[in-house]
Parts: C-alpha cells; sequence; structure tokens
C-alpha cells in the first residue's frame, strides 16, 4: 500500500456502523488528497496560533506554571480532588441505590408504589441541578444551625441534590432495561415457582442491570461533572480549588489559565476513565 | 407571593435571557455538532481525527470549566468577552460535542442499503450525505436532541457563577435582597418545569410527524 492508499483508506466500520464512503475513484482520490492536505494545513495553522498567543501573552513563562512543582499546591488540588471524588462515590452509591428501588417499583404491580416511584422519578427529573443544589444548601443552613461547619452544608447539598436528580436517571435507565427483556423471562420465572418479588430479584433485576451497564457508566461520567455544581455553593471541590490557586498572587500576575489547564486535565481523565468503560461495554454487548 | 409579582419585570427579563441564550446556542451547537459528525464520516483522515478529538474533549470535560475559562481564562490571551458571549460560546461548543454523538447514533440507524444506494446511482460524498443520509439521521434524532435541549435549559444555569443575569442568578439575587427565598426557588423551579414540558411536547410533535417509519 502506498502512502496515499493508506491516508485515503476508511477504516472498516463496527458492526451496525453507517459506511457511506467505499473505494475511492480517480477523482475522488484527487479531491480527497487536496481535502486532507488543506484541512491538515488549517488545523496545523489554527493549533499554531493558539501556541503562539500563549507565548505573545507570556503564558509560557516558567513562574507561572513553576507552583505546579510545589508539594503545597498540589496537596491543595487534590484535597479538591478528594471532595470531588467523595461527593461523587457518596451520590453515586445513594442515587443508584434509590434508583434501582425506583425502577423497581414502577414496573411492579402494588399501585401505591407504582404511583410513588412515577411521581417521584417525574418530579426530580424536572428539576434543574443547581437549583436543587442551591435550595438544599439554603434549606439546610436554616434547618440544622448547629452543623456550624460550612463544608457539611455545601457537601450534604451537593450529595442530596445530585443523589435526588440522578436515582431518577438511574432508575429510567433500569426500568428501560427492565421493558427489553423479553416477558418469557417473567413467564419463567413464575412457572418454576418463584413468588413475583423473587422473579425481579433473582432473574429479571440481574440481567437488566448487566444490559443497563454501559448507560449507568455513562451517567456516573455526567454525575462526576455535575459534582463541579458544587463550586457555586463554595464546596471545596476541584474546580473551586483550582480557581483559588489561580487566583492566588497579587491580582495582577495570576496563573489562572495555567491552573484551570491543570484541574482541566485532571478532570478530563477522571471522566475519561468512565466514557471508556462505557463505550467498551457497549462494544463488548454489541450494540 | 408578593415578592414575585415585585420583582416580576426582573424575572421576566433573566426568564428571556435563559430562553434567548439557550435557543441561540442549541442553534450554533447543532450547526457544530452536525459538522463534527460529517467529519466523523467522511474520507477525509485529518477531519476524522479532529472530530473524534472534539468529541472525544467536550463529552468529558464539565461545563463548567468551559464556561470559566471562557470568561476569566481567555482574558489571559487578551480576549475580553461579556458573560453573555462567553456563556454562549462555551454552551455551544459543548452541546456541539453532544449533537455530534446524538447524530453519530442517528447516522447508525441508516441502513446500509441506503448509502450503497445512493453510490450506486452516482452520487458523490456530499451529495448522499444531503440528500440521502443526513435526513434520515436527523429525524431518527429528534428525541435525543430534544434531551439535550431540555438539559441546556438548566446547564445555562451554570453562567451564573460568571454573573450572567439569567433566571437562577436573578432570583438569587432578589431572594438575597428581600430575604424572601422560597418564592424565589418556587419560580425557579416552575419555570423550568415549564421549560421542560414545552420542550417535551416540541419533541414529540416533531418526532410524531417526522419520525422515519420503519
Amino acid at each position: 500500500m502506498s502512502i496515499v492508499d493508506r491516508l485515503l483508506s476508511v477504516p472498516e466500520p463496527g458492526a451496525g456502523e453507517l459506511r457511506i464512503v467505499e473505494e475511492l475513484g480517480p477523482v475522488g482520490r484527487r479531491r480527497a488528497l487536496i481535502a486532507t492536505g488543506v484541512s491538515t494545513v488549517l488545523i496545523v495553522a489554527t493549533f499554531g496560533w493558539v501556541i503562539r498567543r500563549f507565548q505573545n501573552k507570556g503564558q509560557f513563562a516558567p513562574e507561572l506554571w513553576h507552583p505546579f512543582r510545589l508539594w503545597g499546591v498540589w496537596r491543595f488540588l487534590l484535597k479538591g480532588v478528594g471532595n470531588t471524588m467523595l461527593a461523587f462515590g457518596v451520590a453515586l452509591a445513594f442515587s443508584l441505590a434509590i434508583g434501582i428501588l425506583m425502577a423497581v417499583w414502577r414496573s411492579s404491580s402494588p399501585k401505591p408504589r407504582r404511583y410513588f416511584a412515577t411521581i417521584y422519578s417525574e418530579l426530580f427529573r424536572a428539576c434543574a441541578l443547581v437549583v436543587l443544589i442551591r435550595f438544599f444548601f439554603f434549606q439546610f443552613g436554616r434547618s440544622f444551625p448547629s452543623w456550624k461547619s460550612n463544608w457539611k452544608y455545601a457537601f450534604a447539598a451537593v450529595v442530596v441534590g445530585l443523589t435526588l436528580y440522578y436515582s431518577t436517571v438511574f432508575a429510567e435507565v433500569i426500568r428501560s432495561a427492565l421493558r427489553s427483556l423479553s416477558v418469557g423471562q417473567t413467564e419463567a420465572g413464575l412457572a418454576i415457582g418463584l413468588r413475583e418479588s423473587q422473579t425481579m430479584r433473582l432473574v429479571l433485576l440481574p440481567q437488566a442491570l448487566r444490559r443497563a451497564l454501559p448507560n449507568i457508566f455513562t451517567q456516573a461520567a455526567s454525575l462526576l461533572k455535575d459534582t463541579s455544581l458544587g463550586k457555586l455553593i463554595t464546596f471545596e471541590e476541584l474546580v473551586k480549588q483550582s480557581d483559588i490557586v489561580g487566583n492566588f498572587g497579587d491580582g495582577v500576575i495570576t496563573n489562572l489559565l495555567q491552573s484551570y489547564i491543570v484541574a482541566w486535565a485532571i478532570y478530563f481523565f477522571l471522566v475519561a476513565a468512565l466514557t471508556s468503560t462505557a463505550k467498551r461495554l457497549q462494544a463488548r454487548q454489541g450494540n | 407571593m408578593k415578592v414575585i409579582a415585585d420583582n416580576w419585570p426582573q424575572l421576566a427579563s433573566a426568564i428571556l435571557t435563559t430562553v434567548r441564550l439557550t435557543l441561540l446556542s442549541f442553534a450554533i451547537g447543532t450547526a457544530i455538532g452536525t459538522v463534527i459528525a460529517v467529519f466523523r464520516l467522511s474520507p477525509i483522515r485529518p477531519l476524522r481525527a479532529l472530530a473524534a478529538v472534539y468529541t472525544t474533549l467536550m463529552i468529558n470535560s464539565p461545563l463548567l470549566f468551559l464556561v470559566l475559562f471562557m470568561f476569566y481564562g481567555v482574558t489571559k490571551l487578551g480576549v475580553i468577552l461579556s458573560a453573555s458571549a462567553s456563556a454562549t460560546i462555551a454552551l455551544s461548543v459543548y452541546i456541539g460535542g453532544y449533537v455530534a454523538e446524538a447524530l453519530r447514533s442517528g447516522f447508525n440507524t441508516v441502513a446500509n442499503g441506503q448509502a450503497e444506494a445512493a453510490r450506486a446511482i452516482g452520487l458523490t460524498f456530499g451529495q448522499s450525505l444531503r440528500h440521502v443520509v443526513l435526513p434520515q439521521a436527523i429525524r431518527s434524532s429528534f428525541g435525543p436532541l430534544g434531551v439535550l435541549l431540555n438539559a441546556s435549559f438548566r446547564n445555562i444555569a451554570v453562567a451564573s457563577d460568571i454573573g450572567l443575569s439569567e433566571l437562577t442568578f436573578r432570583a438569587k439575587r432578589i431572594s438575597e435582597d428581600t430575604a424572601q427565598y422560597y418564592p424565589m426557588f418556587v419560580v425557579q423551579f416552575a419555570t423550568i418545569a415549564v421549560l421542560a414540558l414545552l420542550t417535551a411536547a416540541l419533541t414529540n410533535g416533531l418526532d410524531r410527524r417526522y419520525a422515519v417509519k420503519r
């Protein structure tokens, strides 16, 4: 294969993926080659322009990056990572547990439970996360004056807000997985003498959870991103900490840009770990 | 509830800001996302790589970071943007990444036979995209796009952190000024719920009218 052939080859699409281009003819090859050249130049030029801009504005100056070689700065940022992960972990555990419960209740027969689960899901799904979190921050401050710690109020508000919203998201994901199972599964469970609740617990739920796993990871990634909303109520998570690091100094020369870039990179890797797992699981399930 | 009536002009203009900027960002984001999704399918390798990098970057970044970066970060590069411009740009590029992903799954609902038929009658890449693939892909993406628009109405609230005078920012200010907190929370929850219902109705309507029956 010549270099041109390799350049113009289109990767084999995965199962169920659309493919618009096949082997190109002579005219198509010429056009594609020109487009490749032009787009490469444009991309490189844009990238170069950004780099130059950084350089011209002195944003590569070593003293602006120097703080990120200090343990004290990292300890400060890692505290943010710790708070982010703590809020993420607690909210994820609660919202998954409640989400599973609500999905089961909504798919099961006793009417009061079904109604409760339906109202719960529809109610909190319609809420804006920012407003929920601000509301609980305010309400906890009013209801529990004895806490006397901003961290407690902020942490509780972030966790409760995220849990209420994301439990409805997980409930929806799991409910649609439950509905995608064939009726035969329920019938078989009942036929071998299991009670309805046993059929749900032993037959349906394990299959549904496995089927929902890629979506659960996708939503968990989005939950992790939304922990950043804690910054709006002074929760000292990663964004807030990087903001403080970046605004530290005499107010004229600050390393705000550098601080954002470092924290952004940390965020990127944390979230990408979840989204790439979701993709892998999805590919393995073949849909 | 008197506080709502007293401050209604301010609230109404804030709600209008929320709606206007969200719709604007969604329009720009949809345009960006369509271009990126098409890049992903194209035979031009650098464009495919660009599209992959773009979506990965957007989907794995918190929106708040993009907003802060566009407002405070870029001042360090000598670019001064207003809060509404920063919020619109940040939200647009963010939505673009998600639209690209939504359209990508929309593309995959188009049968390969359609693309083959388009090639067989001699349509070029651009023509088969425009006349055959894209219309079907968009029409089967109304659901996910509606969810995205709905999420955007709420997501723009993060721009309250850079002082954009949208609904949640204004409501917070009014509640702090008047020390009347609950009515303002009611206004916020109610407005978001109404916007969600309207979006859902719009999406369902479009879906029923235009969705490809298979």
